[in-house]
């Protein structure tokens, strides 16, 4: 199996911290991915609004530079890229007319795809190909006594025919992994909820509204931190939390969003500024030092 | 529409669970499962006049769970296109803005600058939106996260080439 990794356009931007975590961990568990030469941005639904061809094309693009590659995988930690890549390859692999529209597009760049590139989840690669049991040997300061609410959202489980999760109404992908690094993940009813995704710039009164409700019960049922695997997801629950208390829901209370990737490196016994731990609106750090972590 | 999704739309019955699982349905004009019923008589102009799908987040759960396996979410995002290209303009007409800002800079770079599709954004819209959000810019600047010169993307001219090959099909915008 040969990975090639897809950061997308926020890894290296508002999701630094996930980005650094990644590769941390990445080595720790000395995992082959390197960086797709040359990728673009994956359309994201901006494009699939305006117009579904350039859309697949986009998303066509970074798949045939992977099948050039030689890497079967493309792994993205984004639930946003991931969906569009995903649909992209199966637009690609059944409607003939979209499939020779994009072709066209492509060759414009050099480009023709085969089909052969599978789409993953970096959550799902860590869950599945690395394994729980591999993780679970790098532990060596587990998260003991750490309340964590595994947060989903939404393109990470649905369309299901795109996120083929086994537990699309309740995932437990995230909750496994959080238990193997000593964690508690507990039940909650937010798990995959929306929190407006791609509208926090055009309709901040909507994914206020979602993130509070997701934040709420995430607090009520006791969580130290909310656990992401998606930079839309974890910059939407982070960022707008000082207008909660504006909008007079829970007021003052605010919850950390930390990544999987950067929880499984302070398991892992990393460095947390290699993790990215300061770089949140919300420090993670007085949580998680409340249970003792060194951080 | 009718072509595209025409088929799929006639197999709603009403059942409303789409309506009964959206996270912003009360936010909306009409909801979702109308929004279907609308497209079954043909009244495809109300819907492009709605507030409804310029609510919709996109989180896909309508579609989820509907039993008749209607795309009711790539619906909504192609009434949106629909919309956009027959130059209606709804009051929710940050959404247009923030898809045009975003469009245009993945467009003109190959990636998505944020502080170019930011400028796009407010200068399109309301500057004094900008002003409120300094503090997290600011933030974000700080710990390194908001890049003032975003690195020109190596693929971007293939990148447009690709683009504009792909307007150019025939009956496209
Ligand atoms: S869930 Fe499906 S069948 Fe039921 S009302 Fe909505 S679109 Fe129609
Ligand atoms: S995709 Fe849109 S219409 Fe469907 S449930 Fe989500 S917000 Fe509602």
């Amino acid at each position: 199996m040969s990975y090639a990794f897809y950061p997308g356009c926020a890894l290296s931007a508002s999701a630094l911290p996930y980005g650094m975590s990644f590769r941390e961990v990445a080595r720790a568990l000395g995992m082959d991915i390197p960086e797709l030469e040359d990728w673009n941005c994956c359309g994201a639904t901006c494009f699939q609004t305006l117009d579904e061809v350039s859309a697949i094309s986009l998303s066509g693009r970074n798949l045939a530079l992977t099948e050039r590659s030689g890497s079967q995988e493309l792994v993205t930690p984004c639930s946003g890229c991931f969906a569009a890549l995903e649909k992209a390859n199966q637009h690609l692999a059944h409607d003939s007319l979209l499939r020779t529209q994009a072709a066209a597009a492509l060759s414009e760049a050099g480009l023709s795809y085969g089909g052969s590139v599978r789409v993953r989840h970096l959550l799902d690669v860590m869950v599945k190909d690395v394994g729980l049991d591999a993780i679970k040997e790098k532990v060596t300061q587990p998260l003991t006594g750490l309340k964590v609410a595994c947060y989903y959202g939404c393109l990470l489980t649905r369309p299901h025919a795109i996120a083929r999760d086994a537990h699309p109404e309740y995932p437990v992908s995230m909750d496994r992994l959080m238990a193997v690094l000593g964690a508690e993940a507990l039940d909650w009813s937010y798990k995959t909820q929306c929190c407006g995704a791609s509208l926090a710039l055009a309709r901040p009164d909507m994914v206020t509204r979602l993130t509070t409700r997701i934040l709420d019960n995430a607090r009520e049922v006791g969580a130290d931190v909310v656990v992401a695997a998606c930079p839309l997801c974890q910059t939407n629950l982070d960022a707008y939390q000082g207008e909660h208390a504006v909008n007079g829901s829970q007021e003052n209370k605010t919850i950390p969003i930390v990544y999987f990737t950067e929880l499984m490196g302070l398991a892992f016994g990393l460095s947390p500024r290699a993790l990215g731990f300061d770089k949140h609106f919300r420090d993670p750090a007085p949580a998680l030092r409340s249970h003792s972590l060194v951080i | 529409m009718e072509g595209r999704y025409g088929a799929q739309v006639a197999l709603c019955y009403q059942c409303k669970r789409c309506t009964a699982g959206c996270p912003v349905a009360d936010a909306m004009d009409i909801r979702p499962h109308q929004v279907v019923r609308l497209l079954q008589l043909g009244n495809t102009e109300r819907v492009l006049e709605s507030s409804a799908i310029w609510t919709c987040v996109g989180c896909y759960l309508c579609a989820a769970r509907c039993p008749q396996g209607v795309p009711v979410t790539d619906l909504m995002y192609s009434l949106k296109g629909i919309a956009m290209k027959r130059g209606m303009m709804p009051k929710q007409a940050t959404v247009p803005a923030f898809l045009r800002a975003f469009s245009g800079t993945v467009e003109r770079y190959g990636r998505l600058h944020e502080l170019p599709m930011l400028a796009g954004f407010y200068l399109s819209t309301d500057l004094r939106e900008a002003l409120k959000h300094r503090a997290m810019g600011l933030q974000l600047f700080r710990q390194g996260r908001l890049h003032i010169l975003g690195e020109r993307h190596r693929g971007g001219k293939a990148v447009r080439a690709m683009l504009r090959k792909a307007r150019s099909r025939k009956g496209s915008p």
